[in-house]
């Protein structure tokens, strides 16, 4: 079907007198898996009960396939949705749970009870079929929930943190399985999250929220090189900050001054001039840490403060005189040089490893 | 140490059977009275007689009062859930401050004395000719009625997700579709035992019987106090007698019958 996606304008919800989503603008292409992330009362939940039609926008409009459908209720949308806590009718069986779309839609047997076969199978609880929700696991509870709501083919699948409930283990298998749905399907799914590694893992795209506001939007990968303001930076990931004062271009190269040191950036953005004040995210796993200083770049000194040993990496602080305390990671098993606190250690990054951002904190 | 708590325990046993034997002592009059040879409300002294049970058995008046507060009762309590019921899920549904204000409005009529609703339905009921009909009697019922089916309902609802009823919304069920099939199944409970409690209600009310029926509408209570005021009827014990042994035997069938679930909130 050419051109189904769910186009959103200016839309936002007001209570009284908090905006609980302000305007917002997006395009969420048919099939795409996107996330809405963001910390809690960040509107990401709001804005996808007005995507299903729970609540009602203040101002805006909602376009699926061009055709407006602000004012449809919910019932007329055919999304899917799975709830957080999953909302499963406690008095019907798994099966019976899962028919109650097709019952509502006159769908008559056999197509239905094949239907709800396939559903079952897809999310492997076919065995479970005449048990009551309540004598279910969490993570079984989830995939009863989200049978139920793919039996019925919609064109949109949201998930208001379908995870939420799960242990870790166990989220991690339901993210692979879910992904794994994703691409079988082709469904559309909006996948609202406080998780962002959930978010970074599973999705095609991300908008990054808080206070009712998206703040950017992007792939996984463009928000987390490319983020845009300190919030994001910090959200997504781990960034130490930098601040510093424009001195000036070298070549393609900015330069500017911080905590007494000349630092070099590399960025597109000519319209920075001298004496302005900058912010800068540098990730911690860019950041490399060397006994002594050797060659160009952007190098400070500082004294290691502390550091932990996590296995896979190690996470050290360096207490630098130029910009306070930095954080960075290395591979664990490529140094096995001495880790002393107080040791003198050098730090060094490339000029393209950092980014400016906007400080909206 | 321990002598003193048994000493506690033993005062609230002595205090719970005392309060239990006081709430028991209407049936240890009416029983005995029922038994009494004379035509009047006594004690039999010596003699018993089974009289006046075959009497009120074999009377058209009793019998056919029975039968009317059984049918007063069943409708009233029919409206009463029907209306509760819906009342209640919407309160539930919308659950704002205005609905706080209605639900206190809602339940007025429990609050409200029983003499002050009886002088109310009379006047109103006068003025529209509702007076001594069983339209009356039973629509003044329901009211009365109504307010127990909104609480008992409530609390069932209480327990139960919104989300649920999003999800069915969501899944494309129409508001009919979603309150028939997913929340009154859930809130199942609740209705009975508002449906029960409505029936009461109806079954023994008497004030605002008083007011608004004369002739036409004599319900069992109606006959009960007609029966004491009037003639100090012992049948009047008879009656009595009979509900509360046909009462001790729901129950006790209730109690008896095996593995019987008890009713469980969802949570």
């Amino acid at each position: 079907m050419a051109d189904r996606d769910l186009r959103l304008e200016a839309i936002s919800k007001v209570y009284g007198n908090l905006a609980a989503v302000t305007p917002t603008s997006l395009t969420i292409p048919k099939g795409e898996f996107f996330a809405l992330l963001g910390p809690s009362g960040s509107g990401k939940t709001t804005l996808l009960m007005m995507i299903a039609g729970f609540v009602a926008p203040t101002d805006g409009a909602l376009y699926l396939g061009g055709k407006p459908i602000t004012d449809d209720p919910p019932e007329a949308r055919n999304f899917g949705m799975v709830f957080q806590g999953y909302a499963l009718f406690p008095h019907m069986t798994v099966r019976e749970n899962v028919r109650f779309p097709l019952w509502v839609r006159k769908i008559a047997e056999p197509e239905a009870s094949k239907r709800i076969r396939n559903a079952l199978e897809l999310v492997k609880l076919e065995h479970l079929a005449d048990r009551l929700p309540r004598t279910l696991s969490g993570g079984q509870q989830q995939r009863v929930a989200l049978a139920r709501a793919l039996v019925y083919q919609p064109e949109i699948l949201l998930l208001d943190e379908p995870l939420g409930a799960l242990d870790r283990k166990l989220r991690g298998e339901v993210q692979g399985e879910l992904k794994a749905l994703h691409a079988k399907l082709g469904t559309t799914f909006i996948y609202v999250t406080h998780d962002q590694d959930e978010a970074l893992s599973m999705s095609d795209r991300v908008a990054v929220m808080r206070n009712g506001e998206v703040l950017q939007n992007g792939t996984p990968r463009e928000l987390y090189e490319r983020p845009e303001t300190k919030f994001v930076a910090d959200f997504l990931g781990e960034s130490n900050f930098i601040t510093g004062e424009v001195s000036g271009w070298e070549g393609g190269t900015l330069v500017y001054r911080a905590g007494g040191e000349l630092l070099r950036q590399a960025t597109a953005d000519r319209s920075l001039s001298p004496g302005q004040r900058i912010t800068l995210a540098v990730r911690p796993e860019r950041i490399v840490a060397s006994p002594q200083r050797n060659g160009e770049g952007n190098w400070l000194s500082g004294r290691i403060e502390a550091w932990s040993y996590l296995g896979k990496y190690i996470g050290l602080k360096v207490r630098t005189d130029a910009v306070g305390s930095v954080n960075l990671t290395m591979p664990g098993w490529t140094s096995d040089e001495a880790l002393v606190p107080d040791k003198p250690i050098w730090l060094n990054w490339d000029p393209g490893a950092p980014v400016i951002v906007r400080d909206d904190r | 140490m321990e002598g003193r708590v048994s000493l506690e325990f033993r005062i609230v046993l002595l205090a719970a059977w005392a309060a239990l034997c006081f709430l028991a002592f209407p049936i240890f009059v009416a029983a005995p009275v029922s038994l009494t040879p004379e035509r009047f409300l006594s004690f039999p002294k010596g003699e018993i007689s089974w009289g006046h049970y075959e009497a009120f058995l074999t009377s058209d008046r009793w019998l056919a009062s029975i039968g009317r507060s059984a049918l007063i009762g069943a409708i009233s309590s029919a409206v009463a859930v029907i209306v509760g019921t819906t009342a209640a899920i919407g309160l539930w549904r919308i659950s704002s401050r205005a609905t706080e204000y209605l639900r206190a409005m809602i339940l007025a009529p429990m609050i409200i004395p029983p003499i002050i609703s009886a002088l109310a339905f009379y006047r109103l009921w006068g003025q529209l000719g509702w007076l001594d009909s069983y339209f009356g009697v039973i629509l003044a019922h329901s009211i009365l009625a109504m307010p127990y089916v909104v609480i008992t309902v409530s609390a069932s609802l209480a327990n139960l997700d919104m989300r649920l009823e999003q999800a069915a919304r969501g899944m494309g069920a129409s508001m009919w579709q979603t309150v028939t099939r997913v929340i009154i199944p859930n809130i199942k409970v609740g209705i009975a035992s508002g449906a029960i409690f409505a029936f009461i209600v109806s079954w023994d009310e008497i004030v605002v019987t008083l007011f608004i029926a004369r002739r036409a509408v004599i319900t069992l209570p109606r006959m009960i106090w007609d029966g004491i005021r009037d003639n100090v009827d012992p049948t009047v014990a008879v009656c009595a007698t009979l509900l509360v042994l046909i009462t001790i035997l729901v129950l006790s069938i209730q109690l008896i019958l095996p593995n019987r679930k008890l009713p469980k909130s969802n949570g």
